[in-house]
């Protein structure tokens, strides 16, 4: 338990260095780290490379949404989605857009660990619990 | 129908609004009912959270880099990499008098293939207990129908009495034959038309129990008639630790209900030793630190938070209550185990059931030196309190005689009337299952005994002899008794009656 407190605390700290000026996760930093912890022996450095891993994949997450939408021109409705989320979040924030049908209609965004959704499947889901 | 359109009206009203914004997180780990999600950054502390494939589970363990929950369902059908969402509830009930009658799981869903259960109002199944201003002391009995309970433990209405004692000695008959008796009492003071009359509703939580335990025990409430008055928790053995550890506050989510709207409620926790080994499991797989018995450091609290919802509420307040009768399994009759210490220390006292004695055939086998009520004796009725209250010096001081006795040939007489009173006391004491003695009956019963009605016949037919007076006051004697429950006095004109019956009674004995 102990162990792994201290690993989380050495990947943060490592996370942290690894930040670039925009404050997204720099890949060449992160490489160095790597090289870095090759040298480390294998039960010091996998602790802390899979807390790594984790708050790394956390943070990418933070500004890299993914968009799911139920229409062709997903390219446009993502542009406007990802210009007003960085006014609203006050940092840049990129849309990985795909087609999603099962929408019916709508858009399901994800940041991080918030899902917005707006789609005509929820509302038909919501609608569905409401009459059982 | 037009409910119906305006269902759907309304809802097409609430399908205007923006999106919707959820919190998810990812299985990450999932073992033993408990699974381990990344993510759910906004979650609360007991929130519930949704699995795919309408599973539930409540989140328990809020760590830096994930969420430890508990699922409350089938967990076959999960499986790593599974989103999950927050609900933002915290896990709720159903609670009122439409559950009466049903038997329901830890959630409160229905088990008992009766339908769904027709009440609108839910309660979180975590709440904190009254407070001191809302409390009240105790001050109206609540009657077991158990003589040797009544008289030397009364239980009044908001108190928490633990019924103790080995594997088979017959605890959870002293909590059926309790709800048994409520169901007696409801459906004559109902009867009665008595404005004042306050029925007792039951509560029974099964918690780590066979199915076939607990089978019997509704079957046995469904023949006296008193499942009506009797709401039935389930969470058996074969049921998830998660559902076992919920059960208690479910149930104690359900009898506050009738507190808070000033009726009366009892409720049984059969039983808390098991409640605790469930806790530990679910503590154990969360890798909390586990400490004596490798029990959780919080097992105290675990107990304690849920007795202490059970209370007298004030005037004020409603003049509502709760009553808990919690049981605990001890190992070979050692008390001073961590849970049992820990139950006794929470409870307002104790029955002790023996071993020994119930071996003996002395049936309920309360141990009359280990047994306890602290505040019960405020609420016995003034006539049960007249006949009763030297019965429990005289048990004790024939026991310690008995003991002493056995080596000594020449006893004098004082010491050989005690012994004889004694021996006819713990003989009138021994009760059938499922069977128990409306308060009225039994006051009838010890004035009996103290008025040395039953000093001429063997101790070995005292039994006998108690139940032919039970059927001479239920069918000659109804005036007298009568007279009794509704005044609740032993009057001088009530006595001479009493005595006029008693002799009357003997005579047809003999």
């Amino acid at each position: 338990m102990a162990k792994n407190a201290k690993s989380l605390k050495v990947a943060k700290a490592l996370l942290l260095a690894s930040i670039d000026g925009e404050g997204r996760v720099d890949e060449q930093k992160i490489k160095e780290i790597l090289k870095e912890l090759k040298n480390q022996p294998r039960s010091k450095s996998l602790p802390i490379l899979k807390n790594l891993l984790s708050l790394v994949r956390q943070k990418i997450a933070s500004y890299e949404g993914q968009v799911e939408i139920a229409s062709t021109n997903i390219e446009d409705i993502s542009n406007i989605l990802s210009k007003s989320l960085s006014d609203t979040f006050n940092y840049k924030i990129d849309l990985l857009a795909s087609t999603n049908n099962s929408l019916l209609s709508g858009f399901r965004l994800r940041i991080g660990d918030n899902v917005y959704e707006d789609s005509l499947h929820q509302r038909i889901n919501r609608l569905q619990k409401a009459l059982t | 129908m037009s409910s119906i359109t305006d269902l759907i009206r309304k809802e097409i009203e609430d399908l205007s609004i923006d999106a919707t914004r959820t919190n998810v997180g990812t299985i990450i780990t999932l073992a033993d009912g408990v699974a381990r999600v990344e993510g759910l950054s906004n979650v609360m502390f007991n929130e519930m959270i949704e699995f795919p494939n309408n599973v539930l589970g409540i989140a328990l363990n809020l760590e830096e880099d994930s969420v430890g929950c508990v699922i409350l369902g089938e967990t076959s059908s999960l499986k790593e990499g599974d989103e999950v969402k927050t609900t933002g509830k915290l896990l709720s009930v159903p609670v009122g008098k439409a559950l009466l009658g049903r038997v329901v799981d830890a959630v409160g869903r229905p088990i008992d293939e009766k339908g769904a259960i027709d009440s609108d109002i839910t309660y979180p199944v975590e709440r904190i207990a009254p407070g001191i201003i809302p409390r009240k002391s105790v001050s109206q009995p609540l009657q077991t129908g158990i003589m040797a309970v009544d008289s030397m433990i009364p239980i009044g209405r908001g108190q928490r009495e633990l019924i103790i004692g080995d594997r088979s000695t017959g605890k959870t008959t002293i909590a059926i034959d309790t709800i048994i008796n409520q169901a007696k009492i409801n459906k004559k003071g109902l009867e009665s038309k008595d404005k004042n009359f306050r029925p007792v509703y039951c509560i029974y939580v099964a918690v780590g129990q066979k199915n076939s335990n607990i089978a019997r025990t509704i079957k046995v409430l469904d023949k006296v008639g008193a499942m009506e008055y009797v709401t039935i928790v389930s969470a058996p053995a074969a049921d998830n630790p998660a559902n076992q550890y919920l059960a208690p506050y479910s149930g104690c989510a359900m009898g506050e209900w009738f507190m808070e709207n000033g009726m009366d409620a009892l409720i049984v926790y059969d039983d808390l030793s098991k409640h605790a080994v469930a806790y530990r499991q679910i503590s154990l797989i969360l890798k909390r630190p586990s400490g004596r018995e490798a029990y959780p450091g919080d097992v105290f609290y675990l107990h304690s938070r849920l007795l202490e919802r059970s209370a007298r509420l004030n005037e004020d307040n409603g003049n509502g209550s709760l009553t808990a009768l919690p049981i605990i399994e001890t190992q070979m009759g050692d008390v001073s185990g961590y849970i049992p210490t820990n139950v006794i220390s929470i409870t307002d006292g104790q029955i002790f059931l023996e071993t020994d004695l119930f071996n003996k055939g002395i049936r309920p086998a309360v141990s009359v030196g280990l047994s306890v009520s602290r505040v019960g004796s405020a609420a016995q009725i003034k006539a049960y309190k007249k006949v009763a209250g030297k019965v429990k010096l005289e048990l004790a001081q024939f026991r310690e005689l008995a003991a002493f006795s056995q080596f000594e040939s020449d006893l004098d007489a004082a010491t050989k009337a005690r012994l004889e009173r004694g021996a006819r006391i713990v003989e009138m004491f021994k009760q059938s299952a499922y069977n128990p003695i409306l308060v009225e009956v039994q006051t009838a019963i010890m004035w009996a005994m103290q008025n040395d009605f039953f000093d001429s016949i063997e101790v070995s037919k005292i039994t006998e002899s108690v139940e032919s007076l039970k059927d001479y006051l239920a069918t000659q004697a109804t005036e007298i008794c009568d007279e009794i429950y509704q005044s609740g006095k032993l009057e001088k004109e009530n006595e001479d009656k009493l005595r006029s019956a008693m002799e009357d009674w003997k005579r047809t004995l003999s």
